[in-house]
């Protein structure tokens, strides 16, 4: 059983279960909004919030902010290097789980 | 061992994580069994204004067919609305957008064409050609939700083209597309989807 190689490919930053479930939703989304983001993952503000912010600087994720209204629109998108890391982290969770069987 | 659950633990959360992201999962049976018996309704009403031959036959059916449209859309709208704050998901959101518009288009193709024919006096054609477009829509907007809505859509269809050949059963073709197959696809998504969480509320 080795499991060894794959654990070293999984990503420290996306072990997070918040962290990982906003990539999974921005990997098939255009782009989401923070209020959207936060019902599907069912987690409070400064939560969302603190993770969003690792991601934005590891730059998996890039954020736009615009007005609608005149209230604040926060929009989160993927970015190449994010699929890139999010795809290799799956791919690790996949290999660890088909090589433990 | 500890490593691969909490690996399939998380793969099960992506994957029920994109499901929400891509699919607008709120569609409740209810929805289904009231439009559908909405439709029976509609049909029988259309069925006595058809033996009954007054003048204004014609308008009559126009009026019921609007009128069977608004309640049944407007009931499914606030069964759906419900199941999505009963499980705490968005109701409307860019899914939800992309759902209406890929049903909308195939609908409103529809819409007009039945104008069409009304214009030209065809109305024989008409359940059939409703029945063909609003399988299409469904084919069309299954994309964006359970995938049943696939199989209803198909359905649908073959039950249209069915209708344009029988012309004398179009209004029982009709009843069984939008009422006994609406009605039998709420029953079969309860069992599917719905039961276990009821119960777990319930009990």
């Amino acid at each position: 059983m080795n499991v060894k190689q794959p654990l070293e490919q999984l990503d420290k930053l996306l072990e997070n279960r918040v962290r990982l479930a906003i990539m999974s939703v921005l990997a098939v989304s255009e782009s989401v909004d923070f209020t959207s983001l936060k019902s599907m993952l069912d987690v409070t503000d400064g939560n969302l919030a603190a993770h969003v912010a690792v991601l934005e600087r590891a730059k998996y994720i890039r954020v736009s902010k615009s007005f609608v209204d005149r209230k604040p629109l926060t929009r989160y998108m993927i970015t190449e290097g994010g699929r890139k890391a999010f795809k290799k982290h799956v791919d690790a969770l996949e290999r660890l789980i088909r090589g433990g069987k | 061992m500890q490593d691969i659950d909490n690996g399939l633990r998380d793969i099960s959360q992506i994957r029920s994580m994109m499901e929400t992201a891509t699919k607008f999962l709120s569609l409740s049976s209810l929805s289904g069994i009231s439009a559908g018996l909405i439709a029976l309704a509609g049909a029988w009403i259309a069925e006595e204004i058809l033996s009954s031959g007054g003048e204004s036959t014609v308008q009559w059916l126009v009026l019921l067919a609007l009128a069977v449209l608004l309640l049944a859309v407007g009931t499914s709208l606030a069964f759906s609305r419900r199941m999505a704050k009963k499980k705490g998901l968005p109701f409307w959101n860019a899914t939800a957008r992309k759902l209406v518009l890929a049903m909308m288009i195939p609908l409103s193709a529809g819409g007009a064409f039945c104008i069409v024919l009304l214009a030209h006096g065809l109305y024989v054609l008409i359940p059939g050609t409703m029945l063909l477009f609003y399988g299409l829509a469904l084919v069309n907007g299954s994309t964006f939700t359970l995938g049943e809505v696939r199989y209803l859509g198909l359905l649908e269809i073959l039950l249209g083209v069915a209708a344009g050949f029988w012309i004398e059963h179009g209004l029982t073709l009709w009843a069984i597309g939008f009422g006994l197959l609406h009605i039998v696809y709420g029953i079969v998504m309860y069992f599917k989807y719905e039961r276990e969480t009821t119960t777990r509320t319930a009990g």
